[in-house]
């Protein structure tokens, strides 16, 4: 990270010394693609600067390069963590069949979403209760709801605000496995959570 | 010594004699058949021509139909004397029938209507035993297409005489076909007439339920991640959604005093709420922590079946509208489901989950007599019975898809509704005739 | 000595009315219900027990056992038929597949048990020889005796016309659990011909009604009755239900 910089600090320096015109185009190209640089720099691009300037741009230019690479640190952590929060809510839990009752495995995966659901209290959830196809539809949607619900409650009592999450079932019309055998039975007994909003 | 035993044994022997001069009382339990034997006769050209394209129609077609029944047994012409010719339908030869075992003869009469150029088909039918005509009718028609809808017609009132209701072809049953991300529902009649669309809907349909005047359909939709109550009105064409408290809409059927109840889940767990005309919560019916859900009202709406996992697993229950009292209706088995009643209130249909998959059974409430009416293969689910307590459709998978098939309440079919290769769930059957085409 | 006679006579009588009670109980149509259980108890029980097990109706046991006294000689035939014959033509409603498992599980059982009872009868039949003369007598002194009717000979005579009367006897029962029942009166002549049938009592449903008379115009003709039987009447009731 640090190597990359000085070198784009020095090849900025040539650059800007030797020709102002040529290191609009290379600039972007060696340092970063982000866009919000490339604009920054556009007023240098057309001013065409004269030498008294030079130095008080490179100045600048120095700075702009290393903030924005401070900031494209800081979003690249945002977004790592997003994504993290993104799967931490986004795993499912599996029930057993014909039951809504939370196992062991899947109270230890909601204790990681209450964590950061608690973290984060901006996202907002929705949790859809699915069941495989062996049971009726009927039974199914009210098992499904029974399924969602359980992990809702669960939530609730690991501290999350109620107003924060939904419950939706599905029943037995969106399996995640469309084969007809216990193994893809499992996989359908599920939840499945879903950020509607992170504002 | 001889006198002596010649004296003791008379005495036994007539000992017992003397107390059996009653007559002769014999019970016979169950016919050897439960079957009506009928014969199709051979047409008979009224004007002394030979018989046209469209007569032989109608001969196939009433032959087809009746292979719907099952307590119906058509006879051939080598089943009968001189092949079951008949000549002069006023003259019939009643001894030949009875002989070769008939019960009902059908004949058909063509004759052509120079005035109008029409085609007029006289359908009789005739009680061998009574030596009577017991339904005669005579049609019009213009083109061979009016053939099937004049054999469902006169047919539907064969079967009034006979079993005193004709449900079969008149009362029209909805399903629902699953498409992506909308379903549309479609109504057909039992005998596969009459396939048509009813309506396209945005997300998953569930659950479509006739009113008992057969003027509405209540269904549950899955809409955007939220359940909603659809109401389709077949009279204006309308189609009203609406979001009702909680997570769930499950279930919804019409009562028949035509009020709504529909199990909702907004105080915890799925429970059975009835709605006004408003669709505003009246009074929860039965209201329990486990699920329950899947009402089901009688004719006279003093009873509604239910499914409840109160005891863990689903079970059917009872709901007496009068004293509010429940009732347990199954003990066997741990899955049991999908129940609706008869009109009459006697007979309770259900879904049971066996080792086998899904299937369908009768519970008859007044002698408590349980049976299975399906045998798969694959799942049997989702029955319902007709307004005659008779019929009962149901949808399987035993060829893979799900597909609609009828039974009858003593388990003689199944037979299969053919709806054009399309999947179908949650069939109902209307208890009243079509209302509009 | 007129009372050593006398004793001796007495102890005779009751060995030969004990031996003439033995062979009746194969071939008599009226003595035989009694002892024909001592003899046969195990085997009615046996067919029973598999018609418990297989669901199939006590009926069968009863025609069973009616056939027995019918055909004395030959116990091991009829039975097999009114068995088979009984199981085949049970209703549709029941699983195929469970029919044709109840067929051949009763057939098997019935081979076995029909070699039991043959062994048996073999053995009566040995017996029936021997006392085939003094049988003869007996029955003759029945048929003479029995200016009242013979009940017994009356009861088979009967389960014979119920036989032919249900094979042409056809109802639909269109409704479950729909219990009819009907009340006909049958007159016949001395040949067996039916020469009139009349509702005794309703059962309510005019269909059912005629169902049970054209079972009996189809029928026309039953077998002769038995010359002791004076009044030729006979009540058959016509029950929708079978026996569970």
């Amino acid at each position: 990270m640090r190597t990359r910089w000085i070198f784009g600090t020095i090849l900025m320096l040539t650059l800007v010394m030797g020709c102002a015109k040529k290191k609009i185009e290379t600039y972007p190209a060696g340092v970063s693609s982000n866009q919000q640089i490339g604009a920054q720099t556009k007023p240098y691009v057309t001013n065409h600067q004269e030498e008294q300037t030079l130095s008080s741009v490179q100045e600048q230019q120095g700075q702009t390069v290393e903030e924005q690479n401070l900031q494209e640190e800081k979003l690249k952590q945002a977004q790592q963590e997003k994504e993290d929060i993104r799967k931490i809510i986004a795993k499912r839990i599996f029930f057993d069949f014909d039951s809504y009752e939370l196992k062991p495995e899947a109270r230890k995966i909601l204790q990681q979403k209450a964590e950061i659901l608690k973290k984060h209290p901006e996202i907002k959830i929705v949790i859809e209760g699915h069941c495989d196809e062996r049971g009726t539809e009927e039974y199914n949607l009210a098992l499904g709801e029974k399924r969602a619900r359980a992990a809702y409650e669960f939530l609730i009592l690991l501290g999350v605000d109620a107003n924060r999450m939904q419950i939706v079932s599905y029943g037995e019309e969106d399996p995640l496995d469309p084969r007809h055998c216990e193994a893809a039975w499992a996989k359908n007994r599920r939840d499945e959570f879903k950020i509607i909003s992170s504002k | 010594m001889k006198k002596f035993l010649l004296f003791s044994l008379i005495i036994g022997l007539f000992g017992v004699d003397f107390g059996w001069a009653k007559p002769l009382r014999v019970t016979i339990y169950g016919p050897a058949e439960s079957k009506i034997y009928v014969f199709v006769a051979e047409p008979i050209n009224l004007d002394g021509k030979k018989n046209s394209i469209m007569v032989q129609e109608v001969v196939q077609c009433i032959k087809v139909k009746l292979k719907l029944f099952p307590f119906f047994k058509q006879l051939s012409p080598k089943d009968i004397l001189e092949q079951g010719k008949i000549n002069d339908v006023a003259r019939i030869d009643y001894k030949k029938f009875f002989l070769s075992r008939a019960d009902i003869v059908i004949t058909i009469g063509e004759r052509y209507l120079p005035d109008t150029g029409k085609t007029r088909i006289e359908l009789r039918t005739f009680d061998v035993f009574k030596q009577k005509m017991i339904l005669g009718k005579a049609f019009d028609l213009t083109n061979q297409r009016q053939v099937v809808l004049m054999v469902r017609k006169y047919l539907g009132d064969l079967l009034q005489l006979i079993m005193g209701n004709k449900a079969f072809f008149v009362n029209p049953i909805v399903f629902v076909h699953k498409g992506i991300k909308k379903s549309s529902i479609y109504q057909i009649f039992a005998d596969g007439f009459g396939l048509k669309k009813l309506a396209d809907i945005q997300g998953i349909v569930l659950s479509p339920s006739w009113s008992f005047d057969g003027e509405k359909i209540v269904f549950s939709v899955i809409q955007h991640e939220q359940h909603k109550l659809g109401i389709l009105d077949l009279k204006t064409g309308n189609m009203q959604f609406k979001k009702l408290p909680g997570n769930s809409c499950i279930s919804p059927v019409f009562t028949p005093w035509g009020d709504i109840a529909v199990s909702l889940d907004f105080s915890g767990s799925p429970d059975i709420y009835l709605l006004d005309k408003q669709l505003k919560i009246e009074k929860a019916l039965v209201k329990h922590w486990g699920i329950d859900i899947s009402p089901c009202f009688d004719q006279s709406g003093s009873k509604m079946v239910f499914t409840s996992s109160r005891l863990g697993n689903p079970h059917i229950f009872l709901f007496n509208l009068h004293n509010n009292q429940v009732e347990r209706i199954t003990y066997e088995g741990n899955y049991n489901t999908s129940a609706v009643i008869s009109p009459d209130g006697r007979l309770i249909v259900f879904s049971r989950l066996t080792p086998e998959g899904h299937r369908i059974f009768v519970h008859d409430l007044k002698t408590g007599q349980e049976k299975q009416i399906t045998f798969g293969p694959g799942n049997d689910e989702e029955p319902f019975v007709s307004s005659d307590g008779y019929f009962v459709v149901f949808t399987s998978n035993r060829s893979g898809k799900y597909k609609l098939y009828y039974t009858t309440i003593n388990g003689d079919g199944p037979y299969l509704i053919p709806t054009n290769n399309i999947s179908t769930f949650s069939p109902s059957w209307s208890w009243v005739e079509e209302k509009y085409f | 000595m007129k009372i050593i006679s006398f004793l001796l006579s007495c102890i005779l009588n009751l060995i030969f009315i004990g031996s003439v009670f033995l062979s009746i109980s194969s071939n008599n149509l009226r003595f035989h219900k009694r002892i024909i259980y001592n003899v046969q108890l195990v085997n009615l029980q046996k067919v029973k027990k598999i018609v418990k097990s297989e669901q199939t109706k006590k009926k069968i046991v009863q025609k069973t056992y009616t056939k027995i006294q019918t055909s004395p000689k030959s116990v091991s035939k009829p039975e097999a038929i009114a068995v088979t014959k009984k199981i085949s033509p049970k209703k549709t409603s029941k699983k195929k597949k469970k029919i044709e498992n109840t067929k051949k599980f009763t057939q098997k059982d019935i081979r076995k048990l029909l070699a039991q009872i043959k062994q048996q009868t073999d053995s009566v039949a040995k017996e029936n020889e021997l006392k085939e003369q003094a049988l003869k007598e007996i029955k003759a002194a029945v048929q003479r005796g029995a200016d009242k009717g013979s009940a017994s000979l009356g009861e088979v005579y009967a389960q014979i016309c119920k036989a032919k009367i249900q094979s042409n006897w056809r109802f639909p029962v269109l409704r479950f659990g729909e219990h009819l029942v009907a009340i006909v009166k049958i007159e016949f002549d001395a040949e067996g011909h039916i020469v009139r049938a009349d509702i005794e009592k309703t059962s309510g449903n005019s269909l059912f009604d005629a169902s049970c008379l054209k079972a009996i115009q189809a029928t026309k003709q039953l077998p002769p009755p038995p010359s002791a039987l004076q009044e030729r009447i006979i009540f058959i009731t016509f029950d929708s239900e079978e026996l569970q």
